[in-house]
């Protein structure tokens, strides 16, 4: 698998670059040349120079060191908003699919109409009373995207259940709880996998662009949302300002996604050429 | 003692199309020790027969009657939480196919393992050195083996890998289900022989189900050949393989292949198998037996003791 992964060098050039923000992201302190909220009126929306590579926004913050910190930010709620969808996803579609019945058919109705509601929409409505801070966010971001997680598992689960080593396992006395969990999750985890990196795209996606709208991460804190957003207010005088953030947000969701669908590739046999 | 005793034991298929009646009101016993050869042709519901045992029939089947004694509680009064550990500790069973019966994602010694620790109160190290011990007793002792996954090994080294597991916690009853269905003629010996040996070694005992009376008669004490869901004739196997009484039976081993008459053809049971949807009101065998008389296709024949403990179920014995 690896050895299919690593010919795939779109993938790889994914894989890398998410490492290599990752790395940026945990280390923001040592690769930020500048505090990214120290305010210099001397120097505000100056181009890119020797001392300010990505130039400076309308306070005289270093452009650059507020896009470090803000990959900081995006990687987060990316990771942690994925992490609650992800075992929301898998709990409820395993127990869904392992036991079927009446509480299937109200997971699942309940998924159709979450599938309904315009996400983006019910996410503002939700921030609009809620106060808008980087953990509520999160939370939201989260409650929101698990309903593809769901079906993959319980899907993975219909058909996983009725395998004979289940069987196999209910025959040494295994419980139910260990059969969901030991036997037959590891087994769907797979495109659960690529479903949650391609999710972190997602969910970099709508934090930014709930931070370019004012209503996700608050200025002084640094994201990529937000940079925008003042890059917006002074697009015909300071292009750097939109452009530097808006090329991060494009390789890092570029980034994630290569990598998912390198995965999934991968993973797929029948794509083996 | 009676280990095992199954009185009256039904399990129906709940379809679409109707009652599928499996196992119809089938009844033996097994004694500590000792072993059972279940015989009869796909579809006899040898199967579901073991898997009534340990009650996992699959949806959306049911046992709708009978009992199951093992050493005098009824598995089937059993709460569901005190079956857990009736199986695999008590009652272990062997699968078919040992490829689909293992997990994929998981080495054969940690599967091992894991059966050991489902039961038993030991360490992790404890298991595992328990898993290699129980893999060395039945011909795995090639290092590494334990690490490797269930599609690195032969179809022979993952049938002795499955009786391992099932041998993990000292069952006192092993069910053996086809276990040599998927292997090749020669490896099917040696695992049958195996099989043979560890149930005498470690005085288990033993129902081992086939559709081949060959290689059975001379590896258990009794014999019980199913015909349609039940039991048509149980004997001391000596007994039932030198005078069959039962018609279906006679069959059976005349149409035992033999290499010294090769140039006849082989002998067969003529007819085909009655749908379990719609059996024939009297004996499910008449219209393929060749002593059938009206008696046979009026009254379902009861299975009844001609002596010496060989019963049988024809109206014309």
């Amino acid at each position: 698998m690896w050895k299919r992964f690593r010919k795939n060098k779109l993938a790889l050039f994914g894989a890398v670059t998410v490492f290599i923000l990752c790395g940026v992201a945990l280390f923001a302190p040592w690769f930020a040349p500048h505090d990214p909220v120290s305010i210099d009126v001397d120097h505000i929306l100056e181009p890119p120079s020797a001392g300010h590579p990505l130039g400076t926004d309308e306070l005289g913050r270093d452009v650059l060191s507020r896009i470090i910190w803000g990959a900081r930010i995006s990687l987060a709620v990316g990771f942690v908003a994925v992490g609650i969808s992800a075992l929301i996803g898998i709990l409820l579609g395993a127990i869904s699919g392992y036991y079927g019945g009446w509480f299937d058919t109200v997971i699942m109705r309940f998924v159709d109409v979450m599938l309904c509601i315009p996400t983006f929409f019910l996410i503002l409505a939700a921030i609009a009373f809620l106060e808008p801070n980087i953990w509520i966010i999160m939370a939201v971001i989260g409650l929101t995207s698990w309903m593809g997680v769901a079906r993959l598992v319980r899907a993975e689960f219909l058909s996983l259940k009725e395998r004979e080593f289940i069987l196999a396992a209910r025959c040494v006395g295994a419980s139910n709880f260990r059969i969901i969990f030991r036997h037959i999750l590891p087994n769907a985890l797979s495109p659960v996998l690529v479903s949650v990196v391609l999710g972190v795209a997602g969910a970099i996606l709508v934090e930014s662009a709930l931070s370019f709208l004012g209503i996700g991460i608050q200025p002084p804190t640094a994201s990529w949302g937000n940079i925008l957003a003042s890059g917006k207010d002074n697009i015909e005088i300071a292009w750097w300002l939109s452009v530097f953030p808006g090329v991060a947000i494009l390789v890092t969701v570029l980034a994630y996604n290569l990598l998912g669908e390198g995965i999934r590739d991968a993973i797929d046999p029948r794509l083996k050429k | 003692m009676d280990l095992l005793k199954v009185s009256n034991l039904s399990t129906s298929f709940f379809t679409d199309a109707g009652e599928v009646k499996a196992v119809r009101g089938i009844s033996f016993f097994l004694n500590e020790g000792k072993s059972l050869g279940l015989v009869g042709e796909s579809g006899c519901g040898k199967s579901v027969t073991a898997l009534s045992l340990i009650n996992l029939v699959p949806y959306p089947g049911r046992i709708i009657a009978g009992n199951i004694f093992y050493r005098g509680k009824d598995l089937l009064q059993l709460e569901s939480k005190n079956m857990l550990d009736v199986r695999g500790k008590e009652i272990a069973m062997i699968f078919q196919e040992p490829l689909t019966a293992f997990n994929p994602v998981f080495s054969i010694g940690s599967q091992v393992q894991e059966a050991i620790l489902t039961h038993q109160k030991v360490s992790k190290k404890e298991a595992l050195n328990k898993a290699s011990k129980l893999l060395e007793d039945v011909g795995i002792s090639q290092e590494g083996v334990i690490e490797n996954y269930p599609h690195q090994l032969s179809g022979g080294m993952r049938q002795r890998a499955m009786i391992a597991m099932a041998l993990s916690c000292d069952p006192s009853l092993l069910i053996a289900d086809e276990p040599t269905t998927a292997l090749d003629v020669t490896i099917q010996a040696q695992v049958l022989e195996l099989i043979s040996e560890i149930q005498k070694k470690r005085n288990m005992s033993m129902i081992l189900i086939t559709h081949d009376l060959g290689i059975v008669a001379d590896r258990v004490e009794y014999l019980a050949i199913m015909y349609c869901g039940k039991i048509v004739e149980y004997s001391l196997a000596k007994e039932l393989i030198s005078k069959p009484l039962h018609p279906y039976t006679s069959g059976l081993i005349d149409s035992i292949p033999d290499i010294s008459r090769r140039e006849k053809p082989l002998r067969t049971i003529k007819g085909a198998v009655p749908s379990l949807l719609n059996l024939p009101k009297g004996c499910s065998f008449c219209d393929r037996c060749f002593m059938v008389d009206s008696l046979c296709r009026l009254q379902e024949p009861q299975l009844r003791d001609i002596g010496a403990g060989h019963m049988v179920a024809c109206h014309r014995v």
